[in-house]
């Protein structure tokens, strides 16, 4: 079975441009690995496949006739099945009656003919499964193994696995390696969705790249790991906007000897860092290599397991996701303005809602945000308005230090382009900004300094003269 | 506007349901709805004496509900009024025994509201340390509550001329009704007064705009370091404040007994009419006021349903029961 998705685009309802026109081809008989950072639209491209999100515009031919699945059970019939990162089998129904449900609800027990025919297709894959437990009682990577049999029972000549690894203990990665393979040599296709490396290096026939709702390149065998990773994360065009003056001496943030664990596992490991006056440091690195877990100890958010972090002069937040954890999305642009400086806009505990209206106000127009008031809802505005009222209330904090981490995600051309250069503009004015990135085209644009973070360590940092763009890749890909 | 609107008829629609199939549950056990409801809706507003004893039964139920409202806008399921009003009353029926004068009163309010405080800091506490549902925490403290306060007015503070009731306030510290031969106490304009101030604490004080973060979005709140832990503190403790209170009033300005009943007939039940009060005023304050003054209503219009037209008195449980319900399922629906 060959399937063409055709110029595939998706702006969702919060105005986020997820896919800006993908084509892409999948043959049968093929592993192809689908390779990006979070937010690229790997995933979102994959569930328009399999029927769960409609597609703003773009088409989808299965053996060249043109589809329209409307739902999973729709793109299921024509054969194409996705496997959850976070699974969806039913808790409280036993492993097959999961695979059974699909036929509809009925009181009667699970048919012996269903049983044998399930029992058959695990077996030629080599799984052992306790169809007769709870899945809820089930190992991850069984629960895993119930959604490939559950796929294959109901036809599916073409399984997308979404991030499948991420569940999986080591010993069950190479199974499920071994899984694809049997796959591919029954003559159907698997899309594999990652952001690892090396598994696609393992396992892909061919590996198309997503950057920002894009296909930004295809490669076949023998990969070269630095430049799947430069594919990944941007080419670097170096425009500079600007950057006046040298950095200052006196530091905004030390950072020495942090350690960060996450249970028990050491997500920060020993970092050193030091952000002065008048300059930004790029922390760049293929996301989740501690990134996250580095700034939110730095702003108080989590707790450090050992080292010293110092602030001098206040710092401004620019979170990753500005609707968990910047805004509020179900209160007023005003309320929103005002969260961290509320005692600003107070007298005697009691805060003036004019006084915070007019500062809204100022926002709005300052920062260019495109809103029906100060008093409609967060959630009313765009993806790019509410990053602009983010980047507005925090740049209008007066801190010395500017924590900006992902800023430009998720954002349009334009928007990023201003993000970026308001940055350089606070920059300027004596500010130090920590700006954590994925992209290195946004690294070397802005930055002053850069960090290479790998496995939670800081594995090279210099001045952006000195940190070639063949290093920089190489120490992100861990080599 | 448009929100407001659209909750007004979701109110509106959860009421109508729950008269519909109130009206059908008594249709089957053969009473006369229409009847039923005539006594139950316009009887109390027919007579100032009905009416301010309606406003009477309001004032608990308004202080109980503000204690929901204030634990929703934290995102806080809090149902431990009902625990916390009995230790309010306790807290009266101490200061009754311990002092015999007009000092009783104030006595009464202290240690009414530090039962209450004290009670509801366990759960809080629990929460913040130990991740313990507020939930679990506040129902079981609930049952502690009642079979502690059954204790003690069976006991030490037992009335020996009337063992069915805890030792009276002394007469010098009780508030009388202000209109006499009606069961309209000061109670009623101290209560309604809580509502105004509730409102302008949450809807003016930096306090009330932390709680409204925390309670929204926790992740928001620690990222610009307001501590979540501290906004559910404050609003377990201003709950308290209320539920307390109307635990107190229920024993200082509750006409004629001016005692808690050994089976706590005064004071049972007010802390879940207060959730249906919260919810039928959509967690607003002044909405919890208004709808406290409608189950005031109902609670009075019962009685002369019993009279006039013979429906028991329950039926007016059935219909707080459907209208929970239909709230309760509007509630889910948002989330």
């Amino acid at each position: 079975m060959k399937v063409s998705l055709r110029e595939i685009r998706k702006v969702f309802s919060d105005g986020t441009h997820a896919l800006r026109g993908v084509s892409l081809d999948i043959f049968p008989g093929e592993v192809l690995a689908l390779l990006g950072e979070n937010g690229a639209g790997k995933t979102t491209l994959m569930k328009i496949l399999s029927g769960i999100y409609r597609p703003t515009s773009g088409e989808i031919y299965v053996d060249g006739m043109r589809v329209k699945p409307k739902n999973a059970r729709d793109a299921l019939k024509l054969g194409i099945a996705m496997v959850h990162q976070h699974l969806s089998l039913i808790p409280g129904l036993t492993a097959l009656e999961n695979v059974a449900v699909l036929e509809g609800a009925s009181l009667s027990p699970v048919s012996t003919e269903l049983r044998r025919r399930v029992e058959k297709i695990a077996e030629e894959l080599g799984f052992e499964i306790e169809w007769d437990r709870d899945v809820e009682e089930l190992p991850l990577g069984m629960r895993q193994r119930v959604e490939i049999v559950k796929a294959l029972y109901w036809g599916a000549q073409l399984l997308i696995l979404d991030e499948p690894t991420t569940v999986l203990s080591p010993p069950e990665v190479k199974s499920l390696f071994q899984v694809v393979k049997r796959l591919k040599e029954q003559g159907r296709s698997v899309v594999y969705i990652t952001h690892k490396i090396p598994e696609v290096m393992e396992i892909a026939d061919r590996v198309v790249v997503l950057r920002r709702g894009l296909k930004s390149a295809e490669f076949s065998p023998p990969y070269d790991a630095k430049r799947l990773v430069e594919a990944m994360v941007g080419e670097v065009k170096t425009e500079a906007v600007e950057r006046l003056g040298k950095p200052g001496e006196r530091p905004v943030l030390e950072v020495k000897d942090l350690w960060v664990y996450d249970g028990d596992r050491a997500v920060v490991q020993g970092v050193d860092l030091v952000v002065r006056e008048r300059e930004i440091l790029a922390i760049v690195g293929v996301e989740g290599n501690g990134q996250e877990h580095l700034v939110e100890t730095i702003v108080g958010v989590r707790k450090r397991s050992r080292g010293m972090i110092k602030i001098y002069g206040g710092y401004a937040y620019i979170p990753d996701d500005r609707q968990k954890k910047a805004l509020v999305l179900e209160m007023s642009l005003v309320e929103n303005a005002i969260t961290g400086k509320e005692n600003e806009f107070a007298k005697r505990g009691l805060i003036s809602w004019q006084q915070a209206e007019r500062f809204t106000a100022k926002l709005i127009e300052e920062f260019g945000i495109v809103a029906p008031g100060p008093w409609s809802s967060a959630r009313q505005l765009s993806g790019g308005n509410q990053q602009k009222l983010v980047v507005g209330r925090e740049l209008s904090r007066g801190a010395k230090l500017v924590v900006a981490h992902q800023p430009t995600r998720g954002l349009d051309v334009a928007t990023t382009e201003y993000v970026q250069t308001l940055l350089i503009k606070t920059r300027n004015a004596g500010v130090g900004v920590l700006l954590v990135t994925s992209d290195l085209d946004e690294a070397y644009k802005l930055a002053d300094t850069i960090a290479v973070m790998y496995r939670g360590k800081i594995v090279a940092y210099g001045p952006v003269e000195e940190m070639g763009i063949e290093l920089v890749g190489k120490k992100m890909a861990g080599l | 506007m448009r929100r407001l609107a659209l909750s007004l008829l979701n109110t509106g629609l959860a009421l109508f349901l729950a008269f519909v199939l109130g009206a059908i549950a008594m249709w089957i056990s053969g009473y006369d709805p229409l009847l039923s409801y005539k006594s139950m809706l316009l009887t109390p507003l027919s007579d100032l004496t009905y009416l301010f004893s309606a406003l009477a039964f309001s004032a608990p139920i308004l202080l109980t509900g503000l204690t929901f409202a204030v634990g929703l806008k934290a995102g806080l399921f809090n149902i431990g009024a009902e625990g916390q009003t009995y230790m309010g009353a306790l807290g009266a029926v101490a200061a009754a025994y311990l002092t015999r004068d007009v000092s009783a009163l104030p006595l009464a309010a202290f240690l009414g509201v530090a039962f209450a405080v004290a009670w509801s800091a366990i759960p809080a506490l629990l929460k913040i340390w130990r991740g313990v549902n507020e939930v679990v925490g506040t129902i079981m403290m609930n049952w502690v509550a009642y079979w502690l306060v059954i204790m003690a007015v069976s006991t030490i503070f037992a009335n020996p001329s009337q063992p069915e009731e805890s030792v009276k306030m002394p007469e010098a510290a009780r508030l009388t009704p202000l209109v006499a031969g009606t069961d309209l106490t000061l109670a009623v304009p101290l209560a309604y007064l809580t509502a105004v101030l509730i409102y302008v604490f949450l809807r003016y004080s930096v306090w009330g705009y932390r709680i409204s973060i925390s309670g929204q979005n926790p992740t928001v709140a620690k990222a610009y370091r307001i501590r979540p832990e501290q906004a559910v503190l404050m609003a377990f403790g201003i709950g308290a404040l209320t539920a307390g209170l109307a635990g107190v009033l229920q024993v200082v300005a509750r006409p004629p007994s001016y005692s808690l009943a050994r089976n706590l007939a005064n004071v049972y039940g007010l802390g879940f009419d207060g959730i249906t009060a919260a919810m039928l005023g959509r967690g607003h304050p002044i909405g919890v006021l208004l709808a406290s003054v409608f189950l005031g209503i109902l609670q009075e219009g019962a009685r002369h349903m019993q009279i006039e037209v013979g429906t028991p008195f329950e039926f007016i449980r059935v219909i707080q029961g459907l209208l929970i319900l239909f709230l309760a399922l509007q509630m889910l629906r948002k989330i």
